[in-house]
């Protein structure tokens, strides 16, 4: 009797969380899928167009192009994210007595808006002006890269701002995974013989085995998603040397009125980054337990 | 000893030019920021002049009190929102018997990996079919919702590993309803969840311009990172850069603000989710 009268305060419980989830977001996805199916352009009449819009995506190259530099910037920002992070995080936790500063000022990047992010940025990469170009001119050399304007170098410039940005957050996950590691296990590699170097690589970064999982998947989602800085930075450009993913979506839907082929895209990208993350997860949680 | 000390300095010193080089584009962009319209010298040039005249024209080109106004609004009813239906749910969802609560728990999760640039165009029509097309409730239904998937499932988790359910019971017994132990037992044992999600998903918000921008094209409506977007145009323009910089400190100042006086949530707040995992 207590227990039904529970279980029902417990399911309206639910209610407001699941009723904005189903609205706002599984719907619009769901029907996304339906016109993924469709010739629509986002107003008017369509039509049934089967698996046309697929086939035109592979044909076009526009997904295997817009997959390869999602997959590229997923890769950059997972690598030199964590890497960069988790050399951040040991420093930061050795016994340094200026270090409350230096643990104030690395997380600034991470407070910025993506927007404010992204003019920073496009300062730093602009030809002649920019903190690059005039750093190069004062060392004499008279080169003017200009980084978001060329096909080579467009995509991992724009990986690169993220990965500034992120570094905060994911510093601070290693920062907390290294405090939980017990001191006396690091005393005990000390005691026998263990190097300043080997504690590091072979007892506190397998320790962090847990927290490596966190944030690769954070880097990995984060990297799949990536949208912002391509829209503030590049446009996709130059032609569609930066375009990801999202932003290629985001692009046909909205500025080039192709929807039907934007959501079969996105239908792609959904199971694709539902596969991708399943897959990394299941692999990362295999080394855990080695670990 | 001294051997220490000596190795202490010369951490210190690496670091420091480390952050140095590392925060660059913010301290150019600071002191870029204070230099009136004309300078057009090179931005190497640190903090050579101070001068208030690229604020003043950002101030006023953001429209800046009104445009705070907003994005302190749509952040606070967001995040209260949030709050609200992120513990209940989350509640539930632990303690629910048999199947339903670890379902509800994928069901919301596999919301992380859907991306808003996905579906924009039915969210679009969905949101104005309900009638609240560029009004403030648009954005906010999107924020509370695109940040369900990731706060339901870190609070769902924190009350698993961090309320006893014997306490519940103790609630019951002495004959407290489930909403009184939710409302005196869970949500004050839950504070560090509540704290965290506030920070992860409060500064997005906060940040955030693609749900401002899809949503509210009326220009009193705009918030301070949609303001930025005006800006755009003078990035070509070298010669605007001064009031450009300054812009992108007004419009950071509130965060960095509150970064300064609550840091500490900001970073217990980080790691509540994360270590457990």
């Amino acid at each position: 009797m207590i227990n039904k009268k529970k279980r029902n305060i417990l399911l309206a419980f639910l209610i407001p969380a699941l009723l904005f989830y189903v609205i706002f977001w599984i719907s619009p996805v769901l029907m996304s899928f339906f016109y993924g199916l469709t010739n629509w352009s986002g107003m008017g009449d369509y039509d049934f167009v089967g698996l046309k819009n697929f086939k035109y995506l592979f044909q076009e190259g526009t997904l295997t192009n817009a997959m390869k530099n999602t997959i590229i910037y997923a890769i950059f920002v997972v690598v030199w994210g964590n890497i960069q992070a988790l050399t951040l995080a040991l420093i930061l936790n050795m016994k340094i007595r200026a270090k409350g500063v230096f643990r104030t000022i690395f997380y600034l990047p991470a407070l910025f808006s993506t927007i404010v992010v992204a003019f920073l940025w496009s300062y730093v990469y602009a030809p002649y002006y920019g903190m690059i170009s005039e750093v190069l001119s004062a060392l004499g050399s008279g080169a003017v890269p200009n980084l978001l304007g060329s096909k080579g170098t467009a995509l991992l410039a724009v990986a690169f701002v993220e990965t500034w940005k992120t570094s905060g957050t994911m510093t601070i996950i290693y920062l907390a995974g290294l405090q939980g590691i017990d001191e006396e296990i690091i005393e005990a590699a000390r005691i026998d013989g263990c190097s300043a170097w080997q504690t590091t690589t072979k007892v506190r970064i397998p320790m962090l085995a847990n927290t490596i999982t966190v944030n690769v998947m954070l880097g990995l989602i984060g990297g799949f998603k990536s949208f912002d800085y391509v829209f503030a930075l590049t446009g996709g450009g130059p032609g569609s040397s930066s375009s990801t993913l999202m932003y290629t979506i985001y692009k046909m839907a909205f500025v080039e009125g192709q929807f039907g082929k934007a959501e079969a895209l996105a239908a792609f990208a959904f199971v694709f980054i539902l596969i991708i993350s399943v897959v990394v997860l299941f692999f990362m949680r295999r080394k855990e337990i080695e670990a | 000893m001294r051997k220490s000390v000596r190795k202490e300095i010369i951490i210190t010193i690496c670091l420091a030019l480390f952050f140095l080089l590392f925060l660059s584009p913010i301290i150019i962009a600071l002191s870029g920021s204070f230099r009136p319209l004309k300078d057009s010298s090179s931005y190497l040039n640190l903090f050579q002049n101070f001068s208030l005249e690229s604020y003043g024209l950002a101030f006023d080109k953001m429209n800046y009190f009104r445009s705070l106004k907003n994005s302190v609004l749509i952040t606070f009813i967001s995040a209260v929102l949030l709050l609200l239906f992120t513990s209940m749910a989350g509640y539930a969802i632990a303690r629910l018997r048999g199947k339903l609560g670890p379902f509800f728990q994928i069901f919301f999760l596999a919301g992380m990996i859907v991306s808003a640039q996905m579906s924009i165009i039915p969210m679009y029509r969905i949101v104005n079919g309900i009638g609240i097309g560029n009004t403030i409730a648009a954005p906010i239904a999107l924020y509370v919702t695109s940040a369900l998937p990731f706060s339901i499932f870190l609070y769902t988790n924190f009350i698993k590993s961090s309320v006893p359910y014997a306490l519940e019971e103790a609630a019951t017994i002495d004959g407290a309803g489930t909403i009184r132990t939710f409302g005196q037992i869970v949500i004050p044992l839950t504070k560090p969840a509540l704290t965290s999600i506030v920070i992860t998903q409060g500064v997005p918000i906060w940040n955030d311009f693609f749900f401002s921008m899809l949503f509210l094209s009326a220009p009193e409506k705009k918030t301070l990172p949609l303001t930025m977007l005006n800006f755009i145009g003078d990035m070509e323009n070298a010669t605007q850069w001064n009031m450009l910089f300054a812009a992108c400190f007004l419009s950071a100042i509130p965060i960095l603000i509150i970064y300064i006086f609550l840091q500490r949530y900001f970073v217990s707040g980080l790691t509540v989710g994360a270590v457990k995992g």
